[in-house]
C-alpha cells in the first residue's frame, strides 16, 4: 500500500497530472491533425510538384521557396507537404495491419488454448526473433517498396508482440466469472468473443496501435534513407538520404533548410501519434490511466 | 589489360589520388620551385595520399588489374616505357626504341645498370620470358594482355636489346606495350618461371620488381599501402622518400586538416555533388589547385532492340534536343564540368572530333521531332501517347547512385511531354542489366573518355564481343563496323584521326548513347612540401597526378628526350 505512494513524488497531484495529459493531448492532437491535413491536402497546398525543377540549385529560404531548395533546385517545402502522407498512410495501415494481424493469433490463441496456442505461440516465436531490417530491406527492395507493399510488410514482421499480449489478457479475461457465466448459460465461441472478450481489448489494443503506428513512421523514413521506397512518391527519409549524399551538405549552409526540416518532421510527427495515444488511453479508461501512471 | 576502363576504376582513381594538371600557373611554378628545391641539400620527402574506397587487389600485375591497383603495383613494377606529363610514352626500363617503317618490328635497348629488388641483375631475358609467359604460358590464362594478342615473336639478339614482331601493324602498339596503364609489367623470370597460378602468386617472392619503390607494408582491408623509396634505382634514388596511402574519411577535409598531402574531389561523381564554391575557396588558400578536363561521364543510353520509339533515330534525337545538358552542369556540377560530347570521346581525347552536333537544348525542335515520331498527345493530358492512342511511358533504369542525373532527366523530358517511371535498383544490378540489355532507356556512369579510340569498336561495332555496361544495345551501322576494323589497322596519325572522326560523326548523328555531362577533374595537393604533382593526359586510370616518373625526379617538368 505504500509503494505507490512513494512512487509519486511529492507535489505532483492528480490535478496537474491531468491538466499535463490534457495539454499533451492537445499538442499530439494538433501535431498529428497537422500532418493528416497535409498529407490529405498536399497538392493543394504545395506550392511546387515534389520533383519539379523549382528554382535554381541550393537557393537559401525565400518568399518564392519557403524552405529553399535544395541540391537539383527542387523545392524543400513542396517535398516536405508532400512527404507528409507517406508517411502518415503507412502508419495507418502498418499500424493497423499489426494490430489485426497480431490481434487475430492473440486472441485464436488465448481463447482456444491447447495445440492451436501451442503451435501459433511457436510460430510468434519464430517470426520474432526473425531480423526485421535486413528482410525489410530485402523484400522491400525486391516489391519496389510501395507504400501498400511496405504496410504489409511490416505488419507481418512485427506482430508477435501484440499477438503476444493480446493472448494474455485472453487468457486473462477467460477466467473472469461472467465469461465463465456465459460459458454456464451456453454461449457459444463466437458469441463470447464479440459480447465479451474484443470489448475488453479495444483499449489495449489501441495501446498496442500507437507504438506499432510510430515505429512505421521511423521504419518507412529509414527505409526511404536507406533507398528502399518508390522514388517516385516523396518521402522524409528519401529527402535525408539525398541531403545526406551530398557530400558537402554540412560545409556550407544547406543543411539548416534541407536536412533539418524532414528530420524534424519525423520526430514531430511520431511524438504527436504518442501523445496523442497516451492522452487517448487515459481518457478512455481511469482505471488504465491509473494503472500506468 | 582493358583498353577502356570501366566505371569502377575512374571512380576509385579519382578517390584516391590527386590528379594534378596544369592550371593558369602550373607552368612557371613547376620548373622553378622544382630545380630550387633539388638543388640545395636533397631534403627527401614522405607523400600521404588518401586510400581508395575499392578494393585494389593484391599488388601484382595480375592481381590488381583495376585503376586503383594498377597504380600501386606500377610503384613496385616497371614497364618498359612509361609516360611523362605531357602524356606521351617516353623510355623508361628501356633505354630507346624504334620501329621498322612498316611499323611491324620494334627494338628496344635496354638500360644496363638496372637490378631486381633483390639484387639479381635485370636482362633482355626477363623482358622475352614475360611476353612468353603473358602470351603463351600461363599469365596469358588471366587475361589481363589480351589487348596485345597481335605480337607474334619476341626475341634477344643481346642481353640488352628486345625485338618485338607484330602480325600486323598497330597504332596502339607502344599505348599497348609500354603504356602507363595497359602496357606490360616486367618480371624476374627467375621468380616467376616457376609459377604457375600467377593470379593466385602473393608473398615477399611475388613483389619483387624493379621500381623506384619497395612495398614495406600494406592491409587490403583498408587499402592502406606503404611504399619505401628503392636507393638502387637505376634512374637514382627517389626524391619521394615514402608513399603512404592512408585510410580518411573525406579526402578533401583530411588535406585541410594536414593528413593528405594531396586529394581530389570526385567532383559530382555519384550523386556525391559538387565541392562548394566556399570550400574551393578555403583550399585554395593553403593548396594549389589543379584542374583537369574530366574523362568520366555520365551517359544516357536508348536500347535499340527494344522497338519503338527507341530505333528511332529523330526520337533519340528529339531526346537530346529536349535534354538541357548545361543545365545539368550548373545544377549538379556547380558549372565545373561540360555536357558530353555526342561522338563517345572526351573533350580531352586526343582524337575529339571538334565539329560534332552539338545538341543544345530546344525544346520546341525536341516537341516537333517528337510529333514526326508519331508520339502524340491523343487524350489532351499533357503527355504524349504512342501513335495508336495508348499512353507512352519511358521506364528509365537507373542505379540508385544516379537518382539525381534520372530525376533531372525526367524532369527535362516531361518539359518535351514525355513520361518517365524511374527504375532505381543498386549498383551491381544496374551494371548487370546495362550488360545484358535488360532496359529500354538507362543511365550509365563510366570513365575512360579519354582512352584510345580503338575503345569505340569494343562499345558500338556490332562486330564486338564485348560485355559490358558501357556496350550499347542494337545500335548497327555497316559503315562504322568499317572505319572501326580500317581505323584498327592504320599507322599514320593523320589518316586515323580523319576515320575516327567519321566514327564519331555517325555516333553523334545515330546517338545509341548520349553523353550526359563530363565532371571538370579537380584536385588540390601542398607544392610547399613536393612539386612534383603532375596530371598526365590520356593515362586514365592514372592517378597519375602522382606520375611515378616524377616521385623520382622530384619535379613536374617533362622527361628530358633519351
Amino acid at each position: 500500500m505504500t509503494l505507490p505512494a512513494v512512487a509519486l513524488p511529492a507535489g505532483r497531484t492528480g490535478v496537474v497530472t491531468r491538466a499535463r495529459a490534457r495539454v499533451a493531448g492537445a499538442a499530439g492532437a494538433l501535431f498529428v491533425g497537422f500532418f493528416t491535413v497535409l498529407a490529405v491536402f498536399g497538392e493543394q497546398l504545395a506550392p511546387y510538384r515534389a520533383t519539379e525543377l523549382a528554382g535554381p540549385s541550393l537557393e537559401p529560404p525565400s518568399d518564392a521557396h519557403l524552405l529553399g531548395t535544395n541540391l537539383l533546385g527542387q523545392d524543400v517545402a513542396s517535398q516536405l507537404i508532400l512527404g507528409a502522407r507517406a508517411s502518415l498512410v503507412i502508419a495507418l495501415l502498418a499500424g493497423v495491419g499489426t494490430v489485426l494481424v497480431g490481434g487475430m493469433v492473440g486472441v485464436i490463441a488465448g481463447w482456444f488454448r491447447g495445440w492451436v496456442d501451442a503451435v501459433l505461440m511457436r510460430v510468434t516465436d519464430v517470426v520474432l526473433v526473425v531480423p526485421k531490417l535486413p528482410l525489410l530491406l530485402l523484400v522491400g527492395a525486391l516489391t519496389g517498396g510501395r507504400v501498400g507493399a511496405l504496410s504489409l510488410l511490416i505488419a507481418v514482421t512485427f506482430w508477435p508482440v501484440t499477438a503476444r499480449v493480446l493472448r494474455s489478457q485472453v487468457l486473462s479475461l477467460r477466467t473472469r466469472t461472467h465469461v465463465r457465466a456465459a460459458t454456464g448459460f451456453g454461449a457459444g465461441t463466437w458469441h463470447q468473443l464479440r459480447n465479451h472478450i474484443l470489448p475488453d481489448l479495444a483499449l489495449l489494443s489501441l495501446a498496442e496501435l500507437i507504438p506499432a503506428a510510430s515505429r512505421a513512421v521511423a521504419l518507412q523514413a529509414g527505409l526511404a534513407f536507406l533507398g528502399v521506397g518508390d522514388p517516385s512518391q516523396p518521402t522524409w527519409g528519401g529527402m535525408i538520404r539525398d541531403a545526406i549524399a551530398y557530400r558537402s551538405v554540412f560545409l556550407i549552409e544547406a543543411w539548416k533548410w534541407w536536412l533539418v526540416p524532414p528530420i524534424l518532421a519525423i520526430v514531430t510527427l511520431v511524438a504527436g501519434i504518442s501523445l496523442l495515444g497516451t492522452a487517448g488511453e487515459r481518457r478512455l479508461s481511469p482505471r488504465v490511466s491509473r494503472h500506468t501512471r | 589489360m582493358r583498353t577502356s576502363r570501366n566505371r569502377l576504376t575512374a571512380l576509385a582513381c579519382a578517390a584516391m589520388l590527386a590528379l594534378v594538371a596544369c592550371s593558369s600557373d602550373t607552368g612557371g611554378d613547376s620548373g622553378g620551385g622544382g630545380t630550387a628545391a633539388g638543388g640545395g641539400q636533397e631534403e627527401r620527402v614522405t607523400i600521404r595520399l588518401a586510400a581508395s574506397d575499392q578494393g585494389p587487389g593484391y599488388p601484382t600485375p595480375y592481381g590488381a588489374i583495376r585503376g586503383p591497383g594498377r597504380l600501386m603495383s606500377s610503384f613496385i613494377f616497371d614497364t618498359l616505357g612509361f609516360p611523362d606529363v605531357t602524356g606521351d610514352p617516353k623510355p623508361w626500363l628501356a633505354r630507346s626504341w624504334e620501329s621498322t617503317p612498316d611499323g611491324k618490328t620494334w627494338t628496344f635497348r635496354l638500360r644496363d645498370n638496372v637490378r631486381w629488388h633483390d639484387g639479381r641483375p635485370f636482362t633482355a631475358d626477363d623482358v622475352v620470358f614475360t611476353f612468353d609467359y603473358n602470351l603463351k604460358g600461363p599469365g596469358s590464362t588471366t587475361g589481363v594482355y589480351s589487348a596485345v594478342n597481335y605480337i607474334d615473336t619476341v626475341t634477344s639478339p643481346d642481353p640488352s636489346t628486345v625485338v618485338i614482331t607484330t602480325t600486323q601493324a598497330r597504332p596502339t602498339f607502344l599505348t599497348d606495350v609500354v603504356g602507363s596503364f595497359s602496357g606490360m609489367s616486367i618480371m624476374p623470370k627467375h621468380i616467376w618461371e616457376s609459377v604457375t597460378d600467377p593470379a593466385k602468386f602473393q608473398g615477399d617472392q611475388a613483389l619483387v620488381g624493379t621500381g623506384p619503390y619497395k612495398l614495406r607494408q600494406f592491409d587490403l582491408t583498408n587499402n592502406t599501402f606503404d611504399f619505401l623509396a628503392n636507393d638502387d634505382f637505376y634512374l637514382g634514388p627517389p626524391k619521394v622518400r615514402e608513399l603512404q596511402i592512408i585510410k580518411v574519411g573525406d579526402p578533401l577535409l583530411a588535406l585541410q586538416q594536414g593528413e593528405l598531402d594531396s586529394a581530389t574531389t570526385g567532383n559530382g561523381q555519384s550523386g556525391t555533388g559538387a565541392i562548394p564554391q566556399s570550400q574551393i575557396d578555403a583550399l585554395s588558400r593553403n593548396f594549389k589547385m589543379f584542374t583537369a578536363p574530366g574523362e568520366f561521364n555520365v551517359a544516357l543510353f536508348f536500347n535499340q532492340t527494344r522497338g519503338f520509339p527507341y530505333d528511332q533515330k529523330e526520337f533519340r534525337q528529339a531526346v537530346a534536343y529536349a535534354l538541357d545538358r548545361r543545365d545539368m552542369v550548373q545544377r549538379l556540377l556547380n558549372g565545373r564540368g561540360v555536357p558530353g560530347p555526342a561522338g563517345a570521346l572526351g573533350p580531352a581525347n586526343p582524337f575529339l572530333n571538334p565539329r560534332l552536333p552539338e545538341y543544345n537544348h530546344d525544346l520546341n525542335r525536341a516537341r516537333s521531332m517528337l510529333d514526326q515520331v508519331g508520339l502524340r498527345d491523343a487524350n489532351g493530358d499533357g503527355v504524349r501517347d504512342r501513335p495508336d492512342g495508348s499512353p507512352f511511358a519511358i521506364p528509365l533504369l537507373t542505379s540508385n547512385l544516379d537518382t539525381t542525373t534520372a530525376t533531372l532527366v525526367s524532369e527535362q523530358l516531361r518539359a518535351a511531354g514525355l513520361r518517365v517511371d524511374l527504375v532505381t535498383v543498386d549498383q551491381p544490378t544496374s551494371d548487370a542489366r546495362d550488360t545484358r540489355g535488360e532496359y529500354d532507356m538507362a543511365i550509365v556512369h563510366f570513365g575512360g573518355l579519354s582512352s584510345d579510340p580503338n575503345g569505340l569498336t569494343n562499345r558500338f561495332a556490332s562486330t564486338s564481343r564485348a560485355q559490358s555496361f558501357t556496350r550499347v544495345q542494337g545500335f548497327r551501322n555497316a559503315e562504322f563496323d568499317r572505319l572501326a576494323a580500317e581505323q584498327a589497322g592504320t599507322i599514320d596519325v593523320n589518316r586515323r584521326k580523319e576515320l575516327v572522326n567519321q566514327m564519331q560523326a555517325i555516333l553523334a548523328d545515330e546517338l545509341p548513347q548520349l553523353s550526359l555531362y563530363v565532371p571538370e577533374q579537380i584536385a588540390f595537393a601542398d607544392t610547399k612540401k613536393f612539386n612534383g604533382w603532375a596530371y598526365t593526359p590520356g593515362c586514365p586510370p592514372c592517378g597519375i597526378s602522382l606520375n611515378k616518373r616524377n616521385l623520382v625526379s622530384g619535379n613536374a617538368a617533362p622527361a628530358p628526350n633519351a
